[in-house]
């Protein structure tokens, strides 16, 4: 399918000058310029570098050049690389500015079932500013960007260019499953993983069929939930219909949802008619073979059979009275493995578990409750405190001892074998 | 880095290395050494494919300059010789640049083959290249303190 681009065309950037550029007018100019930035990258203590460094450091100032030219400066000539080399830094820090607001904001807006794989691609967005060396390799990017994208960033886009993008990208997914159930999106996420959130699953790519299927069936959209008689409601609907109409169907139920979730913004609302738009060729291709569950797929009644579903993830919460009852019983406790097998027996909902955490563990006590959660737990609660920014700390201060128990790093996390 | 690129920047260096090195006779001649045009030619040509043996670019003169004018003193080296050493001598400085990730200076590098040739080597490429080269290149790579003669302390 004819994918549209949801960005402006990024200009000569793929590392070679593009017209109007007279590349060949420009070779003697570029050669020296080379030759200047391998003496300065050397530092002049080599007259020779691998042809490999040569070829990355041109690369690097044709990327910039092209970038200069993007930002408004005038197009190269033999006199003025030098110029254009210098201008395309500033530019640079520029971008380099919003990317970082931009990796500010998503890290703040991490929708609390997202795979491990997004958190650790944003941890490495933090290396990748300690490691971008612009002034020579201004075309790199020195990462390991393992969360995939729903529309992912075109590959000619290189350097800060690509960080920036992705980032706008993640956002506007994160803004999307931000207003979706949390639990729902979780159970989502495990069902796709097989239980495994360190797979690097996107959340966006899973969240909006089903979220179209549901408007489409009239079900509560939040809920992602589509009953194996909405698949079939569903298959009846599509197994006949062109692919004409079946884009038709997604469009207006994208642009449904885009209203209904009250997501703001063109971007958002056009980032999510392509996607809508890539489900086209599947549902034509799943409808054929009769079965539309590969593509929306029905979540089991009980989910603790399937999949390693985590204990407390924004069930039912307590009322006030008995969220107070516990925590006094709580504080009479003698001991600590008291203390959690209370826990583990009432509390059934992530909210209260951090209320519960805020106000009953003490000290090294919240050590032996969180090492008695499993994986999926531990990881919501990582992804609350994530949500609530760094500025956040609570009384006890368990939140502190969460990194040691989950690191963030780790990339397998324990999950509940029952 | 295609071919192109490559025959253009030899070009544009050739004029320029040939020069040097004919400039370089009135100070190697005190030391009764010289170079004829066929044999600058020869080194010439040979730095090129030395480089591109070595997978490796060079901007401005290149290196043979500095080797002459390092070597030309050398009680091992004669006017017989000469064309050959140099040659030799430029082949091992661009493997060892590689083989040291380049982490040795041009500078120092030139300055430990000749205290090696002139020494512990007295006179031998072989053993140059086979043995102290080697020596200090694997143990830059790893780090390893070592004396002025890229020997373990």
């Amino acid at each position: 399918m004819e994918q549209k681009e949801i960005l402006p065309q990024k200009p000569a950037l793929s590392g070679r000058p593009a017209a109007p550029w007279d590349a060949e007018s420009l070779r003697p100019a570029l050669w020296e310029l080379l030759g200047r930035r391998v003496r300065r990258y050397t530092m002049a203590d080599s007259s020779s570098v691998p042809a490999e460094t040569a070829g990355e450091l041109l690369e690097s100032i044709l990327y910039s050049i092209g970038l200069a030219v993007s930002a408004g400066a005038p197009p190269p000539e033999p006199g003025n690389l030098d110029a254009l080399l210098e201008f395309s830094w500033g530019v640079i820090e520029e971008r380099l500015g919003e990317a970082k607001e931009l990796l500010k904001r998503a890290k703040a807006s991490l929708p609390p079932a997202s795979a491990m794989a997004q958190e650790s691609t944003l941890e490495e967005m933090d290396a990748f500013f300690q490691r971008y060396d612009y002034r020579f390799f201004a075309h790199q990017i020195p990462c390991s960007v393992d969360y995939p994208l729903c529309l992912p960033v075109p590959e000619n886009l290189g350097g800060v260019e690509y960080i920036r993008e992705y980032l706008r990208r993640l956002a506007l997914e994160n803004a999307f499953c931000l207003r979706l159930e949390e639990y729902a999106v979780t159970r989502l996420a495990l069902f796709h993983c097989r239980g495994d959130l360190s797979m690097p699953v996107n959340l966006y790519s899973i969240t909006v069929p089903n979220a179209l299927a549901c408007n489409i069936l009239g079900e509560p959209i939040r809920f992602l939930d589509i009953s194996p008689a909405g698949q079939i409601l569903l298959l009846n609907q599509f197994k006949s219909a062109s692919p004409e109409e079946v884009r038709e169907e997604l469009n207006s139920s994208a642009l449904a949802l885009y209203r209904e979730l009250g997501l703001s913004g063109p971007e958002e609302r056009e980032y999510l008619e392509i996607a809508a738009g890539n489900l086209v060729h599947r549902i034509i291709a799943a409808a054929k073979s009769g079965d539309l569950a590969g593509v929306f797929p029905s979540l089991p009644d009980k989910p603790d059979v399937v999949f390693s579903a985590p204990m407390f993830a924004d069930n039912e919460t307590m009322d006030d009275g008995t969220l107070r009852d516990l925590a006094e019983t709580l504080s009479d406790c003698s001991s600590v493995s008291e203390k959690v097998d209370l826990v583990l027996r009432n509390v059934h909902s992530l909210r209260d578990l951090v209320e519960i955490l805020n106000l009953c563990f003490w000290e090294d006590e919240p050590d032996e409750m969180l090492r008695s959660l499993d994986g999926d737990t531990l990881f919501l609660l990582r992804a609350y405190v994530l949500k609530k920014g760094p500025d956040w700390h609570s009384e006890t201060g368990w939140e502190t001892r969460l990194p040691k128990i989950a690191p963030p790093q780790s990339r397998n996390m324990p999950h509940r074998k029952d | 880095m295609d071919d192109t690129e490559m025959l253009s920047l030899i070009s544009s260096q050739t004029a320029l290395e040939t020069e040097e090195l004919r400039s370089c006779n009135a100070l190697t001649l005190r030391y009764g050494l010289s170079l004829s045009d066929a044999q600058i030619r020869n080194l010439v040509q040979r730095r090129f494919s030395a480089l591109r043996d070595t997978g490796r670019v060079e901007f401005g003169s290149g290196i043979l300059k500095k080797l002459a004018v390092e070597f030309c003193d050398s009680p091992y080296i004669s006017q017989e010789n000469y064309e050959d050493t140099l040659l030799e001598l430029q082949d091992s400085f661009y493997y060892f640049k590689n083989e040291s990730q380049d982490q040795i200076p041009d500078d120092e590098l030139i300055s430990f083959m000749k205290r090696c040739f002139d020494g512990v080597c007295q006179g031998s490429l072989d053993y140059l290249s086979g043995t102290t080269l080697e020596d200090l290149c694997r143990n830059t790579r790893y780090g390893y303190k070592t004396d002025g003669d890229g020997r373990l302390f």
